[in-house]
């Protein structure tokens, strides 16, 4: 006989032993006294099922901090590689320069803030300098500029319509006078 | 579900507590053998199996009708099984001083295999009761998890897929369980079967 079928009659026939301490009729009230314990404690088991499980307060608030604070890390930390970044990429396209023979712009080389704020200083008043004059002071330049040149000032003042005209009228007289000058 | 089972639970769902008797007064005897084949102590047994009835009861409305009211229970005895067990494996050894009787050993009480046998002669009483105490004493050998499979399946009647969902493991875990036990118990017991011929 195998050996299964063996063991297995074997417990068939020396059923396992059943505790004989107490009764089936005590054991029952022994539960049943326990259960109706509960009922007085709290609810019926329909209303434990619906019961809502209340977590204690400082788990949530240390949750709560905890979420916060990984949330400020992540957010610093991608502000910094974004920074990085730009500073590398910077620093490839220099090398990428350097290795072609092109000079390096000074914009390309890393520079302190006084540095930059002195530079920037510097570009002001060079736009100060170079800045335009006020249109009196050109009006002025323009009109010694045209006495340089023997021209009449007020020429340009003249409306459109009679200006066309005239014009007009001065190329025939200079076609005339080019054509009777070489014929 | 048995019919019974259902109407019994949702009676006491409804709340009709008392109906709850009826489902310990069917379910007691498994429970309690349950709980002592995995324990192997009597009082141990008693308060655990009493201790699954009222689980049960108090999260009965979890009980979803799709299952059998026994696997579900036997889940809840097994599961306060192997907290029992961790409490006893916790608990400090008594030794004897010197001068003292030691104690002696308990085994009747953790002989979870009957030696009363009707079946065969009285003259025949001492060899069953030898046999009982190697089958006790092999299945008492076996760790937590083949005994429970072992049990569950072979005493208990489980099918191998009950038996999975009482152990909240696969199938194919629990057979692997049975046949390590079986392969165990073969070892352990093979003298005596030698000595019956076999």
């Amino acid at each position: 006989m195998e050996f299964t079928a063996w063991i297995r009659q074997r417990l068939t026939q020396h059923p396992l032993k059943t505790p004989e301490q107490v009764s089936r009729e005590t054991y029952t009230a022994q539960v049943m006294a326990r259960v109706k314990g509960e009922v007085g404690q709290a609810a019926s088991p329909l209303h434990a099922a619906r019961s809502v499980r209340i977590a204690w307060p400082w788990p949530r608030l240390a949750l709560a901090a905890l979420t916060a604070a990984a949330v400020v890390i992540i957010v610093t930390n991608m502000r910094q590689e974004t920074t990085l970044r730009l500073a590398q990429e910077v620093t490839r396209d220099a090398q990428f320069l350097a290795a072609l023979g092109e000079p390096v712009t000074d914009s390309m080389a890393p520079r302190d803030l006084e540095a930059m704020a002195k530079e920037l200083e510097e570009a002001d008043r060079l736009m100060l300098a170079e800045a335009p004059p006020s249109d009196d002071q050109w009006l002025e330049q323009t009109l010694q500029l045209l006495e340089q040149f023997d021209e009449d000032a007020s020429a340009g003042k003249t409306d459109d319509a009679s200006s066309d005209e005239d014009l007009l009228k001065e190329l025939q007289n200079d076609e005339q006078s080019d054509f009777a000058s070489a014929a | 579900m048995d019919e019974s089972d259902a109407a019994a639970i949702d009676a006491v769902l409804r709340g009709n507590v008392d109906r709850y008797a009826d489902l310990v007064d069917k379910y007691q005897q498994q429970a309690i053998r349950l709980a002592f084949s995995l324990l192997g102590n009597e009082a141990d047994a008693h308060d655990v199996s009493q201790e699954a009835f009222v689980s049960a009861y108090r999260s009965l409305g979890q009980f979803r009708g799709g299952a059998k009211f026994s696997t579900w229970l036997y889940r809840i005895v097994v599961n306060k099984c192997k907290d029992a067990y961790k409490r006893h494996a916790r608990r400090p050894f008594v030794v004897a001083q010197v001068g003292e009787a030691v104690p002696e050993s308990d085994d009747e009480g953790s002989l979870f295999v009957d030696v009363a046998d009707p079946t065969t002669d009285p003259s025949d009483h001492l060899a069953t009761r030898e046999l009982s105490q190697q089958i006790t004493a092999a299945i008492g050998t076996l760790p937590m998890k083949q005994r429970t499979a072992f049990m569950l399946h072979h005493v208990q009647g489980c099918s191998l897929e009950e038996a999975a969902v009482v152990m909240n493991c696969r199938v194919g875990t629990v057979k692997s369980h049975v046949f390590r036990a079986t392969e165990h118990l073969r070892v352990q017991l093979t003298p005596r079967l030698e000595k019956e011929g076999r």
